[in-house]
């Protein structure tokens, strides 16, 4: 059951005060930020856009987590971590966008093009056709709430910190993915 | 849950928390000696394996691919720089500029005379230690103490013959408690203001800072008091308040050598029995000196403890864990039935440090709500092919869409439920009449605990109008909004609770299909004023005093 670890320097990190002058602290803040950018900015997009966050917001979105992250360690709050803590604020971000815009989405459209064109695009995908159109099925049939749970498990999130992202226990997050897993284990081992 | 023996099985939720290595290593070691010689659990765990790493590979190999996104630092960069400068440099129009040059000159004048009198972080901290030591914090705490990469738990205060020596748990700690020592710092009390303000006193150079911040997940806001010295062993201290109560509730310390330690707060506790004499210093002089002997008999107080402790792991919500009094009055027991071994030691964690206070766990059936849960893969298929049902789906899109909207408003309804009850049982154990004498702070976990409940229910609520928001269109009632009568918490707490059940029941009914095509119709149309009715109350009892 391997799960994406691409955070394993993140959980060490942690926002500190910069000394100097507030130039030097301005450009040495930068240089945090855009470490922290370049290292996660590919999984907080995904993760964003996967949320039903059209694709034309989702980069405005992404951006507008990153100013956050700024602002919050310019004021020298301390965060202590910092995956954790994009995630959230992504995901607060990304249901304030699907609030204001006042759409219902009872499946998160976008999602089902994106699995759909996966499924068209044999030569991107490693998956053996069968295997990844079970998957998608198996997806279809899960609510938002346990894909979210899945999508943060596979980024390498453990319980706590999915609980802290979706708001929720992590009695409940091993609830929502002893669902969604027994449903796909149904759908593969069928 | 079960019990990993004999021919009973290992639930799915243990095994994928096994798979994910969720599982504490006590519990890992139980769960093994069962898989190892039961096939059924591992032939099982091996599925639910396949599961899961079928969705790996698809999230990894398909959907990221599939959705991410070009860097864009460049623009992101431009904006911060901007940020900088719209905070740094105001622009002022160009036709006031004479009155922008009259500003300029005042706000210099105004920046002068605050630089002159603007309080300096030494001032700050000084301010903030001096309140913080006549504010009310609890009365009996336990910290955590980390150092050496080990944790201990103890409680806050020693006094007596423990502040001398270690006692029984605390001999690992004897190296730590050595530099606490040599650094004048005292070890009897770590985490207060006075032994901060103390040490701090006595240095003879220091560098104060004081910050404000935000905590990204815990709702609150905070200050940090760190002071830096280059005389002894301890170099720097830090000392994490709450800024509403200014109690400590984290110190962090770093010593010459490198080493650091960190002491966080544990939580209440009650007075420890009697050799042990620990407790915490009245901080304020009308504050009446604590009980000098160990609880004889305990009551509503105890017992709340027990509920704050236990909602700080979130159990005492949807597990099959009760809180009572024993029968004679001398101990706190907190019954589980059918939880998992990791989950019993959470809970014997939670309550550990609480004398009269014991956790008896027994295997067996979860209560209802742990298994009220739906299962939601068979429910929707389970529907009665009925005229409601064919509108209902209709309505939704197709059957599998239905089927996810069944899905969703059964969790939110499930949450709801557990929420209702866990309310329902706070306001049984604490009515008036017992919560009346409690004194300010219990009253504060008390009404801290009902809000908790009462805004998740809210939320629930909302989360379920919306997943049905496609079925109900064209119900009538939906927008009504109905204020409930005024009446105490507790007697809310219970119509919450009755209309949570209803609510339930029929949402149970409808999208699980055991209704006839008349009840069914009934059930619907009186499920709008249902979920408004339910959101109503858990909005008053959110705003209860």
């Amino acid at each position: 059951m391997a799960a994406f670890h691409l955070f394993a320097v993140l959980p060490l990190m942690e926002t500190s005060v910069l000394p100097g002058s507030p130039e030097t602290k301005a450009a040495r803040l930068e240089n945090e930020i855009e470490q922290i950018y370049r290292q996660t900015h590919g999984t907080i997009c995904s993760y964003i856009r996967c949320l039903g966050v059209l694709q034309s917001q989702a980069q405005e979105v992404a951006q507008e987590v990153y100013l956050r992250l700024y602002q919050t360690m310019r004021k020298g709050e301390e965060i202590l971590n910092v995956r954790a803590w994009l995630f959230r604020v992504a995901h607060n971000l990304s249901l304030n966008v699907q609030s204001r815009e006042k759409r219902f989405r009872p499946l998160d459209p976008d999602w089902e093009r994106v699995t759909a064109d996966a499924g068209e695009s044999p030569e991107r995908a490693m998956l053996d056709r069968e295997k990844a159109r079970k998957v998608r099925s198996a997806l279809e049939t899960l609510s938002p709430q346990q894909r979210h749970c899945l999508y943060l498990r596979a980024e390498g999130l453990r319980y706590r910190e999915i609980a802290a992202v979706m708001s929720i226990s992590p009695n409940t997050v091993n609830e929502f993915l002893k669902r969604a897993i027994s449903r796909l284990a149904e759908a593969v081992n069928a | 849950m079960l019990k990993h023996s004999g021919s009973q099985h290992i639930p799915d939720s243990d095994l994928i928390r096994i798979a994910d290595g969720e599982l504490s290593a006590k519990a890992v070691s139980a769960t093994e000696t069962h898989l190892r010689s039961c096939s059924h659990c591992r032939a099982r765990l091996d599925e639910l394996k396949r599961g899961a790493d079928s969705y790996d590979q698809y999230h990894a190999q398909v959907l990221r691919p599939s959705v991410e996104l070009p860097e864009a630092w460049s623009s992101v960069a431009a904006r911060l720089r901007k940020l900088d400068e719209t905070t740094r440099k105001p622009v002022f129009p160009a036709v006031a500029m004479w009155w922008g040059v009259a500003a300029a000159l005042v706000c210099c004048c105004f920046v002068v005379t605050w630089s002159l009198y603007r309080e300096s972080p030494t001032r700050r901290m000084q301010q903030l230690l001096t309140r913080a030591a006549v504010a009310t914090t609890p009365r009996y705490r336990r910290v955590k103490v980390i150092a050496n990469g080990r944790t201990w738990y103890r409680p806050a205060t020693l006094e007596g013959e423990t502040a001398q020596r270690p006692y029984t748990d605390e001999r690992g700690l004897e190296e730590t408690r050595a530099q606490f020592v040599k650094a004048s710092y005292k070890w009897d009390d770590p985490l207060s203001v006075r032994s901060f303000a103390a040490w701090r006193k006595n240095l003879p150079s220091r560098r104060d800072r004081v910050f404000s911040f935000q905590d990204g997940t815990e709702k609150g806001r905070f200050y940090r008091l760190e002071t830096e010295t280059a005389a002894g062993v301890l170099r720097m201290a830090t000392l994490t308040l709450r800024a509403d109560t200014l109690s400590p509730v984290k110190g962090a310390f770093h010593f010459e050598q490198q080493n650091d330690v960190t002491i966080e707060d544990a939580g209440e506790m009650p007075e420890p029995p009697g050799k042990l004499e620990t407790r915490n210093r009245p901080q304020t002089q009308n504050r009446p000196l604590p009980e000098p002997s160990v609880v004889k008999e305990v009551g509503a107080v105890e017992e709340l403890r027990v509920f704050a402790a236990l909602n700080a792991i979130g159990a005492d919500v949807g597990e099959s864990v009760s809180v009572d009094i024993a029968p004679s009055k001398q101990q706190v027991t907190v019954a589980g039935v059918g939880l998992s071994p990791d989950r019993e030691q959470q809970i014997r964690q939670a309550v550990a440090g609480m004398p009269n206070t014991e956790a008896r766990f027994r295997s067996g059936q979860a209560s209802a709500f742990v298994n009220r849960l739906p299962d939601t893969a068979t429910s929707a298929n389970a529907i009665n092919d009925t005229l409601l049902r064919q509108t209902l789906e209709k309505q939704a899109g197709g059957a599998q869409p239905f089927q996810t909207i069944a899905d969703k408003a059964l969790d939110a309804s499930s949450t709801i439920l557990q929420r209702a009850h866990a309310l329902y049982v706070l306001a049984e154990k604490f009515p008036p009449s017992i919560a009346s004498h409690f004194d300010a702070s219990q009253q504060d976990v008390l009404r801290s605990l009902r809000r908790r409940h009462a805004i998740v229910i809210e939320q629930a609520a909302t989360d379920l109008k919306s997943s049905l928001l496609p079925l109900l269109r064209g119900t009538a009632g939906m927008d009504e909004t109905q204020t409930p009568r005024d009446t105490s918490w507790e007697v809310g707490a219970a119509q919450l609770y009755e209309e949570a059940k209803g609510l339930d029941a029929s949402l149970g009914r409808i999208l699980g299909g055991t209704y006839s095509q008349e009840a069914g119709q009934r059930f619907w149309n009186k499920l709008p004023d249902e979920i408004q009715r339910l959101e109503a109350l858990a909005v008053s009892q959110e705003k209860a005093p």
